[in-house]
């Protein structure tokens, strides 16, 4: 539900600054968690003067309730930070626990977990496709006006919806249910599924394969918005796979480190306009995570038909081009169908569904490639395996500066437009990025104030 | 996995009465989660029962159903615990803003079923207002008390719908007017 209230950081009639600002372009936040986010731009005689994105984050709340609770919850309770990608903390902390304990787990719960973050892949990418960007191309307010403006459109989301439930029967299989998923767990899976059953998986897949081609070919046929810029590009790269789970942190301007290393070159920072923390590069600002960064950095790893499919698009990459992101989301789709194919038919039950391990003190951290870009967890524990101190720093934070720069760049292009198609163009922006203002943040409000 | 008395597969048609409890694990928000709990022990008729995180999964499950029963949190505005039900389409859910980052919501979600032809042929609502739905908060007491007068209100819907389904099946030259009535029958019930 929308609140009218402006944000506590916007300018009002009657503030000094307020006197001379030409115009402020304002996307308030609502919703469940009410006045948490929002966007305000403010122009000064024709120029961007200041440019504020706020997030409510909720990994804030949960670092701290991560204290003194045992390593085993960790996986269960930041999972609980986002309903859309639970499966991208899940394996963050995993991973981050498992590198603190010293725990190696088998190849074949390495590739289960593979097949999970698959299914959150297609879920989350087909979501943000279809329904939340693809009407920004084609002019309208919302997937709804889409579906209704046209057969072929109503079509596509007929046929994405099901898409997306390829995806979920994934992750309700090895996650245990499609949403929230429970099966997951420090060393494994709580159960780990038979032949039998992940038999019911590659007819599904197959059957959406065309489906997500043709979305690629779909999405590279919209207007791109000649918008492009010098970023830099930060994403997982593996030796020989597309990455999720593993690999060294590199960037297009040289980067490449190992994933623990990670506070060395990167820092958070507090914004007065916002509860979230902002992160940079050290010494260099803002940097670029998500489809399009792992894409531009790593398309070479994907399948050779993924490739493929991207040279048809006619599209050069690596490309500086943030509406692009919408045709790399829906490659990466098709690639997770194709991998997730490839584990289940070499898919061997584990001996055990679970590696057992003891606790002990240390610390470890660990970056996983959600939907939206790296997300980096990094814990301490004492050795009664209590949490002592947790760190969890999510995409969208690490991708909010960005945002802001791209609006400073953006904004003077649409100060000619009509004052609703400005907001409507300055929210495609942001929506380029997919973020993820909350976990129970689910829309945005628009508002546009004149002094 | 999610479903009692029938297997919960996406994509399986059913006669049987869905129930959708939307929510997250924050506050009062959980209510709609909480009431399909409840609701899958104590419906004295079959039904296919979901948790949901949102609109996209909501849309993803009508298309399965005849007839849905769909409970969540409703927006704080002054008076926690407030229970409202309402039959789709009602000018209650209609206000729901149409833009978005980051999901669909409710109205967005029906409204896009009824495009797509896949809107069961009777959808009601049933809200709790919430009182507090950040991380970390534990279910408001206003709320807690109304999660009994919740399942009351949804199992009696559930039953009155199944009694009518049942009166027009077995009296098909009525059918149309048993449908109508069925719309008709459901008013905004306020109370709490």
């Amino acid at each position: 539900m929308p609140s009218d209230q402006p944000p506590d950081s916007a300018v009002r009639p009657g503030d000094p600054v307020a006197r001379s600002v030409e115009r402020l372009i304002r996307v308030g936040a609502l919703a469940r968690v009410e006045g948490e986010g929002g966007l305000t731009i403010r122009l000064r005689d024709g120029v961007v003067d200041d440019v504020q994105l706020r997030i409510f984050e909720p990994p804030r709340f949960f670092e701290a309730f991560l204290r003194s609770r045992s390593i085993d919850e960790v996986p269960d309770i930041t999972a609980r930070i986002c309903g859309i990608c639970p499966v991208a903390y899940q394996m963050s902390a995993c991973h981050a626990l498992e590198s603190l304990l010293d725990l190696r787990v088998p190849a074949s719960l390495r590739a289960l977990r593979r097949l999970l973050y698959c299914g959150e892949w297609i879920e989350s990418h087909v979501l943000h496709v279809v329904f939340l960007h693809a009407p920004d191309f084609l002019g309208f307010e919302s997937a709804i006006a889409m579906a209704q403006s046209r057969p072929e459109y109503a079509k596509l989301v007929r046929e994405s919806l099901k898409l997306k439930k390829a995806g979920n029967a994934i992750v309700d299989l090895i996650g245990g249910r499609a949403i929230h998923p429970i099966n997951v767990r420090l060393g494994g899976f709580y159960k780990s599924p038979t032949v039998a059953e992940m038999s019911s998986l590659p007819a599904r897949l197959r059957e959406v394969h065309d489906i997500a081609r043709n979305l690629v070919r779909w999405t590279a046929a919209l207007a791109f918005p000649p918008f492009e810029y010098d970023y830099e590009f930060v994403a997982l790269r593996h030796d020989s796979e597309y990455p999720m789970n593993e690999g060294r942190l590199v960037s297009n301007r040289g980067l490449n480190i190992a994933m623990a290393e990670f506070p060395l070159h990167f820092e958070e920072y507090q914004v007065p306009y916002s509860n979230a923390l902002q992160c940079r590069r050290r010494q260099a600002g803002a940097y670029f995570v998500g489809p399009l960064a792992r894409w531009n950095l790593n398309a070479d790893r994907a399948t050779p038909e993924v490739q493929e499919l991207a040279r048809q698009t006619g599209i050069s990459f690596p490309c500086k081009n943030p509406y692009v992101s919408i045709v790399v989301r829906s490659l990466e789709t098709v690639y997770a169908i194709e991998e997730a194919l490839r584990v289940i038919a070499e898919y061997e039950p584990p001996p055990a569904p679970f590696v057992a391990y003891e606790a002990r003190a240390g610390a470890g951290a660990w970056i996983t490639e959600a939907p939206r870009g790296i997300l980096f967890h990094r814990y301490e524990a004492d050795a009664d395996g209590r949490v002592t101190s947790a760190t969890i720093i999510p995409p969208t934070s690490q991708n909010q500066r960005q945002i802001e720069e791209d609006l400073i760049r953006f904004a003077p292009t649409v100060l000619a437009l009509p004052e609703e198609q400005a907001r409507w163009r300055c929210e495609q922006v942001v929506r380029n990025y997919d973020p993820c203002i909350s976990c129970a943040t689910h829309s945005l409000k628009l508002s546009v104030v004149r002094e | 996995m999610m479903s009692t008395e029938v297997p919960a597969k996406h994509d399986r048609p059913s006669v049987l009465p869905l129930v959708l409890g939307i929510g997250s694990p924050h506050g009062d928000d959980r209510i709609g989660w909480l009431a399909v709990e409840k609701i899958r022990r104590r419906s004295p008729v079959p039904v296919v029962a979901h948790t949901v995180s949102g609109g996209i999964e909501l849309l993803e499950h009508l298309s399965d159903c005849e007839a849905a029963f769909v409970i969540d949190a409703a927006y704080p505005a002054g008076t926690p615990g407030a229970m409202q039900s309402v039959v789709w389409p009602h000018v209650a859910i209609a206000g729901t803003p149409l833009l978005s980052t980051h999901g669909l919501s409710l109205f967005e979600a029906l409204r896009l079923a009824e495009i797509l032809g896949s809107l069961p042929r009777h959808v009601s609502i049933h809200t709790v207002e919430a009182l507090c739905t950040s991380p970390g908060d534990s279910l408001s007491g206003e709320v807690a008390r109304q999660l009994e007068p919740l399942v009351d209100a949804v199992l009696r819907d559930i039953v009155a719908v199944c009694r009518d389904e049942q009166t027009m099946r077995a009296n098909p030259t009525q059918g149309s007017k048993a449908s109508g009535t069925l719309r008709s029958s459901f008013v905004l019930r306020s109370s709490g």
